[in-house]
């Protein structure tokens, strides 16, 4: 009786030392980290319900062979001291296979490196360093482009597309400026040309009055703001009082309602990138997605409107699931890994032009430009690539 | 040079008018009120919320936050502050952090964390003047900050030079006692210290919020400068607190466009830390003399 005891146990210690964390036979157990309590909760709340929407959508067909997605949200505040405790709880505790969509650029970047010394897979980060992703890892994959992509296509656009000729940038003295700043500056210099102003700021000052004067003294044709929503909307309004007339041009973070809501009329024909199509009716493909990704988002949260955070948190499902049909049957996380690095100008619904390779971790490699007018978004330029 | 001036004059008109609320408390009530950004904030939600949901005039909804604001800050001081008056100064400084969290907490649950647009309270385009000084841009909003600064200035100068109450008010910052025994109605004075110290919050909050948007933590920064504001130019008076506010605001400008944008904040205050060790009591702080 001890000796078949003895067999049993072993087989279990065997089978358990090759079975994946999270992997069971009925379902996959993966996490998150999302800001759902404090000052940031109405964008963590919002990429939950989108990330929600769509394995609920999965879950009710039947899961991905035969395997339900169990979804473990733990909330981070967006403090990345919280996201440390919790992502390690996740990963040791909860056993997660992996870990999706985690939001908050310090948070995704404290968790980085632990993820990738533990060979858990992180998908989708709701962040836009290219720290995550250059040089790559080989666990991290990036989906949002990077803040280095979009200066180097806001160049592009401002030299070969508009042709501009005297461009001025505006850059928060932080991470996501700094970097906007020098990608715009680098690939001017491809074209030959400099910025005629450069002013970095505070983004939490409440008064450019000052630097303003600095653009008024150069007088620039094109403005490139890189700045969030609300000082980008004080800096528009900031411009247009002073009697500038020049081209505004900001970064795709302030491509959401909310953002022609603040500004109002002074919204009106500021450009900016984006990366998610936008559902206009020169494009019925587009429309045709997104209607159908609304109705998949109301089939969880009826009558609700899906903002730009479900948006992104939807996407962010929606690359994992693709990535877990082509890991196949038997689930592991280096399959998963090298599904993942299959996929070339992958479409989904709402998720476009996704590319990952072995040694290709920045998920999005092209944008687009559209601008506001009548306070609606309008396409300028399709998708643009360096 | 001129430009720079001006606009530090306008920025620093706004933090004089959140220092003169603060000194008008302090002096008084002899509390540093933590929750004066909040309270300011509060009644500009609320203010927002009159126009903005329940379509009431901008103009109407501003005298109805006033008063408000006014009614807040009594109650405040009447029911949270002057029963623990003689026990000890840190507890009734605790209860002002009470308030603080007690209003933002209640400004997420009730209006959420979105950015709420306020209407501007003057609209247009700015005066250019172009010379051989170069540009100097006069926008409305600066006009409207130093009206403002200017008006309640003379106001506050007259009120508390020539009225009885007014005199009143400077006795009992003096001295309480005495001036309870001279029949001068402490309590009244009090009230009235806060109605007017949380009523100028609202109104900061009133004119910053088509720039800073309405949101919990809008008046944060104001509140920081204002205090900086009445620190330098001394928390005893009100020509501190206004010329500190002023002095401030160019110190800023300056330091933004002659040195570097990002040292702003450190250098000014740095400056400041001088201008204490120089002068103890702020610029137009008075030193106490007594008779021996």
């Amino acid at each position: 009786m001890s000796k078949f005891l003895a067999i049993f146990l072993s087989l279990l210690v065997f089978a358990s030392l090759f079975a994946e964390a999270g992997v069971y036979s009925d379902k996959i157990v993966i996490g998150t980290f999302q800001a759902l309590s404090g000052p940031y909760a109405i964008i963590g709340q919002e990429m939950t319900k989108g990330m929600r929407a769509y394995f609920n959508w999965i879950n009710k067909r039947g899961g991905i062979y035969g395997r339900k997605i169990e979804l473990i949200v733990a909330d981070d505040q967006l403090n990345p001291a919280k996201t440390v405790v919790e992502v390690k709880r996740l990963v040791e505790h909860d056993k997660v296979f992996a870990i999706v969509g985690g939001l908050g650029t310090y948070g995704c970047l404290a968790v980085m490196d632990y993820l990738e010394q533990n060979k858990v897979p992180f998908v989708y980060q709701g962040a836009g360093t290219s720290k995550l992703v250059v040089p790559p890892k080989k666990y991290i994959f990036g989906v949002q482009p990077d803040y280095t992509l979009e200066g180097t296509l806001i160049a592009k656009y401002v030299a070969e597309i508009a042709k501009f000729k005297a461009p001025a940038i505006v850059y928060m003295n932080n991470d996501i400026g700094l970097e906007g700043y020098a990608a715009f500056k680098d690939k001017l210099g491809d074209y030959k040309m400099n910025p005629v102003a450069e002013i970095s700021y505070n983004p939490a000052d409440t008064d450019y009055s000052g630097l303003v004067v600095r653009l008024l003294e150069k007088n620039p044709d094109v403005i490139v703001i890189y700045g969030l929503l609300t000082d980008t909307v004080r800096w528009v309004k900031t411009i247009r009082d002073y009697g500038l007339q020049s081209k505004i041009i900001t970064i795709y973070p302030n491509a959401d309602p909310s953002f022609v809501q603040l500004a109002g009329k002074y919204a009106e024909g500021v450009i900016l990138t984006g990366w998610v199509p936008l559902a206009t009716p020169d494009r019925p493909d587009f429309v045709r997605d997104y209607q159908r990704a609304i109705s998949i988002f109301q089939e969880s949260y009826p009558k609700q409107n899906m903002s730009s955070y479900a948006v992104a948190g939807f996407i962010a499902a929606e690359v994992f699931v693709e990535g877990l049909i082509r890991a196949g049957k038997n689930l592991t996380r280096e399959g998963l890994v090298k599904a993942l690095e299959s996929f070339k100008n992958w479409d989904g619904i709402l998720a476009k032009d996704i590319t990952w390779g072995p040694n290709l971790r920045r998920g999005k490699t092209s944008m687009y430009f559209m601008t506001i007018k009548n306070g609606q978004f309008l396409p300028l330029a399709d998708l643009i690539r360096p | 040079m001129i430009n720079q001036i001006l606009l530090g004059l306008s920025n620093g008109a706004m933090y004089s008018l959140v220092a003169i609320g603060l000194v008008m408390m302090y002096k008084v009530s002899g509390v540093m009120n933590f929750a004066y950004g909040n309270m300011g904030m509060f009644v500009t939600y609320l203010v927002w919320w009159l126009t903005s949901v329940i379509g009431i005039n901008l103009y109407i909804s501003i005298v109805l936050g006033i008063i408000f604001a006014a009614l807040m800050g009594i109650s405040v001081e009447r029911f949270g502050l002057r029963p623990i008056r003689h026990l000890s100064h840190g507890s009734m400084l605790i209860v002002t952090f009470g308030v603080l969290m007690i209003l933002e907490g209640l400004a997420v649950q009730i209006w959420g964390t979105e950015y709420k647009a306020f209407p501007e309270l003057i609209t247009g385009t700015p005066l250019v003047f172009k010379g051989d000084f170069g540009i100097i841009v006069l926008r409305r909003q600066d006009l409207l900050v130093f009206v403002t600064l200017t008006t309640i200035s003379i106001l506050l100068l007259l009120f508390t030079k020539y009225t009885k109450f007014g005199i009143a008010v400077r006795a009992v910052s003096e001295n309480e006692e005495v001036a309870g025994y001279m029949g001068i109605n402490v309590g009244t004075v009090l009230s009235f210290s806060w109605a007017f110290g949380v009523s100028m919050a609202a109104l900061v909050g009133f004119i910053s919020a088509p720039k800073v948007f309405v949101s919990p933590l809008m008046l944060l920064f104001y509140q920081i400068q204002g205090f900086t504001a009445a620190v330098l130019g001394g928390f005893e008076t009100f020509t501190g607190a206004v010329f500190g506010g002023l002095i401030l605001g160019v110190l800023e400008k300056l330091v933004e466009s002659y040195i570097s944008e990002g040292f702003k904040a450190s250098f000014s205050l740095a400056i400041i830390i001088v201008v204490l060790i120089l002068f103890p009591k702020g610029l137009f702080g008075k030193t106490l003399r007594r008779r021996v």
